[in-house]
């Protein structure tokens, strides 16, 4: 990994602690704030331990973040867009779901999925009409579980 | 106590439906065990919101059905495919798949499989013997032990659980503030609740477990794409798989030494299955009369980790159900599933449920037994599983996934609690940190929470001047000394070296 992704995560780490710690602050009773207060404490001290240990062997080492990241650079750029791929289709998922509710989402999304991912027109219709049927008969028929309808169709 | 519960577990048996539950549970973890990335962590999360459709009679025969074979299953691809589908099985395939290419392929199956099978079995043994002297144990705990030994077991799965000590430590406290959103129960607080109503209960179970173990392994395994592209026919002889099985029966002092390493492995919380096989394995070398032969493809080199790999579930499972300290990611999700149902490990699961406990341990005794009868039978078959693509599988767990997060309380706000805790396992993931000390931390924080309130109210500040408490803050303290010492202690030898 990165140094410098990890410096950033345990930047994350402290800026979270903090947040945790200005909120506590603002609560009513002591007995309700005591525990965030010494957790959130806890978290920033040891953020700012991993923080430092970090900082300390990049110096050490003599590398800096940008003589690291050149060897392996495209790599790590494809790695990202594949990731952003798939993370888009799910966020994709989600956003469908939320318009269209789930059996309307279902299909549509099997179906953009195995596109982009190379497969024939007719085998991904089959898989999407067959994975929305198993949903239907096994949640919605079988188990009983009521199912999104969407923003739209409710 | 103890005699006439286990008479009672055994009762459960004569019910048709802890049978199909331990089936299911079999088949999931032996298919999730097989694919490598989909892990039995994966196939429980998938499983838990569904958990409140059952009674616990029928989920915990499910969750320990996965538990029991899913370390057996993965030994399969590991030997044939040289592709481990657990971590667990990492080990097996220094030997085994040298086995394979050898051609004695089925040797090593039917030894993998029988020893894996049979470790499980004799650490469900030891299990039954150490609830005896577990049970006064039990008794004796009171409010601010059990606060010390929830802190214990978050430190142990932060520290040894592999990766940074620190990073394991932040993800358990990270756990317990994120447990403490909600109304606080003392003083009707509401705490990080970002001013809405959804919040006042805290975050779901259900997405939480979802977000950090399924959602993660699901988009990792559409962006590696599919591991096993093709696969030749896998033709495995009778012939050869029995005397594979006879091979353990030839050295079972190893099978039984390892065994026990696997057991008392998986009774430290923490410590995962991928030590135990490589504790078992480094031991098996060693006391071998021809250590120098280990790793060119020798079937004591298969008998060793596998029996060490499921021997450790035993273990773990006493440990999560006498004191709710869990010593694996799977234990985790189990002890979830029990709060889930209502049920308290600890005192409660040793006395009013003790039958409940003992059924548990002896479904993992049959799952074991039956996991290890499917795959010698089905072996060349679920190794074909391997080779689903990734593209087929993606979209339908997440499917899965999705519902599940949504199904068991039906709110959408449930969906979102998914995508960012998915989100945050992702960047755990990819950057170290520790997500089972997360959960742990999540599950167990309102408990400590409570726990610790009450200490402080019956006996002040000094509420951790018992015997208990003592011990296990001493046990703590020194399990945080034990790394830097070892390190030290190894500095000062190399620099020996050095001037000698």
């Amino acid at each position: 990994m990165k140094k410098r992704e990890e410096v950033w995560a345990y930047i994350v780490v402290m800026v979270f602690a903090l947040l945790v710690m200005a909120e506590a602050l603002s609560m009513q009773y002591f007995s309700s704030k005591v525990l965030p207060l010494i957790l959130s404490s806890l978290i920033f001290v040891f953020g700012g331990v991993g923080l430092t240990k970090t900082l300390l062997a990049r110096d050490e080492s003599g590398t800096t973040a940008t003589q690291d990241e050149t060897g392996s650079g495209k790599e790590d750029r494809e790695s990202w867009f594949r990731y952003s791929l798939v993370g888009a289709w799910v966020v994709g998922f989600f956003l469908a779901i939320y318009l269209v509710g789930f059996m309307v989402a279902i299909p549509l999304l099997v179906l953009s999925y195995l596109k982009t991912h190379g497969t024939k027109w007719r085998v991904a219709i089959t898989f999407a009409v067959l994975t929305t049927a198993i949903v239907y008969g096994v949640f919605v028929f079988a188990l009983k579980v009521y199912l999104y309808e969407g923003l739209l169709f409710s | 106590m103890v005699l006439p519960a286990f008479m009672e577990a055994l009762q459960y048996f004569t019910h048709l439906e802890v049978w199909l539950y331990i089936l299911a549970g079999v088949a999931l973890g032996l298919i999730f065990g097989v694919i490598p990335g989909l892990t039995s962590l994966v196939a429980m999360s998938i499983l838990m919101p569904f958990v409140f459709l059952m009674t616990p009679e029928q989920a915990l025969p499910l969750f320990i059905g996965i538990c029991a074979v899913s370390y057996t299953a993965g030994a399969i691809t590991a030997i044939l495919l040289n592709i481990p589908g657990t971590g667990a099985s990492a080990a097996t395939l220094i030997d085994g798949f040298p086995m394979t290419q050898k051609g004695e392929g089925a040797r090593a199956l039917g030894a993998a499989l029988t020893s894996s099978g049979m470790g499980g079995i004799v650490s469900v043994i030891l299990a039954l013997a150490m609830v005896f002297l577990v049970l006064p144990l039990i008794f004796a705990i009171r409010s601010a032990d059990l606060v010390f030994l929830i802190l214990m077991g978050i430190s142990f799965i932060a520290v040894l659980s592999g990766g940074s000590m620190l990073k394991g430590l932040i993800a358990g406290g990270v756990g317990l503030i994120i447990s403490l959103t909600g109304l606080h129960v003392i003083t009707g607080v509401p705490r990080f609740t970002l001013g809405t109503v959804y919040l006042l209960d805290g975050y779901s179970l259900i997405p939480v477990i979802l977000g950090l173990f399924a959602v993660p392994e699901i988009i990792s395994t559409g962006v590696r794409g599919a591991l096993v592209q093709q696969l030749d026919k896998v033709v495995l002889s009778m012939q050869g798989v029995l005397e594979g099985m006879k091979d353990v029966f030839r050295h079972w002092g190893l099978w039984l030494r390892s065994s026990i390493i696997g057991y008392i492995i998986g009774v430290i919380p923490g410590v995962g299955a991928s030590t135990a096989i490589f504790v078992a394995y480094g031991q098996g070398k060693q006391t071998s009369k021809h250590s120098e032969k280990w790793g060119t493809g020798i079937v004591e080199g298969v008998i060793a980790p596998e029996s060490a790999n499921n021997a450790k579930e035993g273990g773990a499972l006493l440990t999560t159900l006498a004191l709710g300290i869990p010593g694996s990611g799977e234990m985790v999700i189990l002890l979830g599933a029990l709060m889930m149902l209502g049920i308290v490990p600890g005192i409660e699961m040793m006395t009013v449920r003790l039958p409940l406990s003992l059924l548990l341990i002896q479904v993992l005794f049959v799952g074991s037994f039956l996991g290890a009868a499917i795959c010698l039978l089905l072996a060349p078959y679920l190794a074909r599983v391997a080779t689903i693509p990734a593209r087929v599988l993606v979209p339908l767990v997440m499917v899965v996934v999705f519902i599940g997060a949504f199904a068991y309380a039906e709110r959408f706000l449930d969906l979102v609690t998914l995508l960012i805790f998915g989100l945050v396992g992702l960047a755990m993931r990819k950057y170290g940190f520790n997500r089972p000390a997360l959960l742990l931390g999540y599950i167990l924080g309102d408990l400590f929470e409570k726990y610790l309130f009450i200490a402080y109210r019956a006996d002040g500040p000094l509420f951790f001047m018992t015997p208990i408490s003592l011990s296990v803050i001493f046990v703590t303290i020194a399990l945080f000394c034990f790394g830097p010492a070892r390190k030290l202690l190894a500095r000062r030898s190399e620099r020996g070296a050095k001037k000698a």
